[in-house]
């Protein structure tokens, strides 16, 4: 055993690390094939249906997420696959899709390594595509704008410097600041399926309670009474899809459940 | 010359999917508006409609369907906890906030399922002759209290044969 | 010494934006909420032919089965099962008391009786004694959320479960007495 070793640690010193792993591994490259049934449409051919197609990926020789399996598909395999990807870290919300049933972003959802089983990739549901994985977020875009999601004040403090804001105020923007309108949230919400052009859905309440409870904004009563008809918030029935998927960890629903006792108590 | 048609490196497979189209989840035989074009107007740069500020419909209605329903909790449980009939006003009072709860619970699915924005008119009809079952709703509750002794006797004997 | 100064004056302001609708809130502050007609110098003919060609993606029939819609889609089809058959038994007998029609409760149920098939009768005091129970627990969940509480993942799954077992136990001792 110790001649093993010392043989071993002689041939490491020489060859260094890396070569003796793949000399060691050489007899074991089974390629690994994952099944991946993605959602493919083609505006330029738009009477053909939406429909599946599949691919096999090595896992041995992908990333461990999603995306990485998908860019993979994409340089080898077919490179009309179009999606939206950026950060690959999870902060730029770019690449939200529909995954194995679950909103999530496809760059911090690891592949499930069952084989046997197949991954499938839709693109956020009950949103207008564009091509293949990429969703119309223009309505979303538009959601957050109306809600003036920026600090709004009739005056700034005479010294001109900042407007000052305590530390237990700041702790109360503390999981609302994080989101990254990454629309995972508010497409899993079956109230904003039925009432897209309607219902603001939990992103955009998130953001708006954010400012809602921002110590330094001073518009809170016009904010309030923008919430105040039948559709933007309270087509809310706490169905809480929108905290379980939220890939951030964030509570939609939480903050959702605020404005409602806020407005229910100070209307 | 024969061209030979080479077989693809990936196999591809394709299965027709039914992909929804706008019209998806329509109420068969009821008419509906035309929609914006993949339901959006304009540009990422403006900003959708904010509806004029209406507090009935907003924060008050939601705090009236909460009363309701706290209210519902103790006279629902009433009836299976005590032993005879429950006194007629108690009825009376789990009647009405019946009849409310459940006009509430109506309105919102027709809100959501057969909204204005997609069926225009038809909501409003649906709309009325929720309010007017309401009604008439109404009566008959007042009808079982006065004539069949309320409506846990009358539960309690449809359930018993 | 930070003097923060508040204009407490009440203004009106109207801005010169052309085809707008306005709807000025007078208030202390000069925020004002209006709607801004639509003027998308970016949106092409192109665009909106496009637009109309597009196809929802998958929803309902992708969407991974979880408690928390789960357990919504069946509250709210308890709620509509349970209300259909209280505003059908209630508004037959209010028609009838208006239009004299002579409906009674007992007719009521004697045409039950008679033109429900046994099956049917047994199905639908089943259905009744667990939806029952099930829309009374969630509506009690429902107003625990409403509180603020149990309002995370956790207290979602936490709360789920206990709705499920209280309306089977409670469902399972209505369908006996």
């Amino acid at each position: 055993m110790a001649l093993i070793q010392r043989s071993l640690f002689r041939f490491i010193a020489r060859r260094g690390v890396a070569t003796t792993e793949s000399a060691m591994a050489t007899h074991s490259t089974v390629p690994k094939m994952k099944t991946f049934k993605v959602y493919r449409w083609n505006p330029d051919k738009p009477a053909e249906k939406p429909h599946l197609q599949t691919y096999q990926v090595d896992l041995n020789e992908c990333g461990p997420m999603v995306l990485d399996a998908l860019l993979k598909i994409k340089n080898e395999q077919d490179p009309t696959l179009t999606f939206r990807r950026s950060c690959r870290e999870g902060i730029c919300g770019s690449c939200a899709m529909n995954i194995e049933g679950r909103n999530t972003l496809a760059c911090l959802c690891k592949i499930d390594t069952n084989v046997s089983k197949q991954e499938k990739i839709y693109p956020l549901p009950h949103m207008f595509i564009v091509k293949d994985l990429v969703p119309d977020l223009t309505n979303f875009y538009q959601q957050y704008k109306s809600i003036k999601p920026y600090l709004q004040r009739s005056s700034f403090p005479a010294d001109g410097k900042e407007v000052p804001q305590s530390i237990e105020d700041r702790k109360k923007l503390d999981g609302l600041y994080e989101c990254i309108l990454c629309a995972c949230c508010s497409t899993s919400c079956p109230s904003y399926w039925w009432n897209q052009e309607e219902y603001l859905g939990p992103a955009v309440l998130l953001q708006a309670y954010r400012w809602l409870i921002d110590s330094r904004d001073q518009a809170t009563r016009q904010r309030k009474d923008m919430l105040q008809n039948s559709m933007s918030l309270y087509r809310c029935h706490t169905i809480m899809n929108c905290t379980r998927t939220c890939p951030k960890g964030l509570n939609p629903g939480l903050a959702i459940a605020e404005i409602k006792k806020k407005l229910a108590l100070s209307a | 010359m024969i061209i030979r048609h080479t077989r693809p490196r990936v196999i591809l497979q394709k299965r027709g999917l039914s992909y929804s189209v706008p019209k998806l989840f329509q109420i068969p035989l009821l008419p509906t508006r035309k929609q914006k074009p993949g339901g959006v107007e304009g540009d990422v740069n403006s900003a959708s409609f904010v509806p004029s500020k209406n507090n009935f419909k907003g924060s008050l209605h939601w705090d009236l369907e909460r009363i309701i329903s706290m209210t519902l909790v103790p006279l629902i449980v009433l009836p299976f906890i005590t032993v005879g009939t429950i006194h007629t006003i108690t009825d009376t009072l789990l009647g009405a906030m019946l009849v409310g709860h459940c006009h509430i619970g109506f309105q919102s699915c027709i809100i959501d399922y057969v909204s204005k924005r997609v069926y225009g008119r038809i909501h409003n009809y649906f709309m009325y002759l929720l309010t007017v079952g309401t009604l008439l709703s109404g009566v008959g509750i007042y009808k079982i209290e006065v004539e069949d002794g309320g409506i846990s006797t009358v539960v309690k004997q449809f359930w018993h044969d | 010494m930070n003097v923060i100064q508040t204009s407490k004056t009440l203004t009106k302001r109207y801005l010169p934006i052309a085809n707008s609708q306005l709807r000025i809130l007078p208030t202390q502050h000069r925020f004002i909420v209006y709607n801004e007609k639509v003027r998308a110098p970016s949106e092409s003919k192109e665009l909106v032919g496009r637009r109309k060609q597009r196809p929802i993606s998958p929803h309902l029939t992708i969407y991974e089965p979880q408690i928390p819609w789960v357990l919504s889609a069946l509250h709210r089809i308890t709620g509509i099962y349970l209300g259909l058959i209280f505003f059908s038994c209630t508004i037959l007998l209010g028609v009838s008391s208006i239009f004299n029609l002579d409906i009674s409760t007992k007719k009521m149920k004697d045409w039950y009786k008679r033109y429900i098939p046994t099956y049917a009768s047994v199905l639908n005091r089943i259905l009744l004694s667990y939806f029952v129970s099930f829309h009374s627990f969630n509506g009690i969940r429902h107003l625990v959320w409403d509180t603020g509480r149990q309002l995370s993942n956790q207290g979602v799954i936490r709360t789920g479960y206990v709705v499920i077992g209280l309306s089977t136990l409670v469902g399972t001792y209505l369908l006996s007495i």
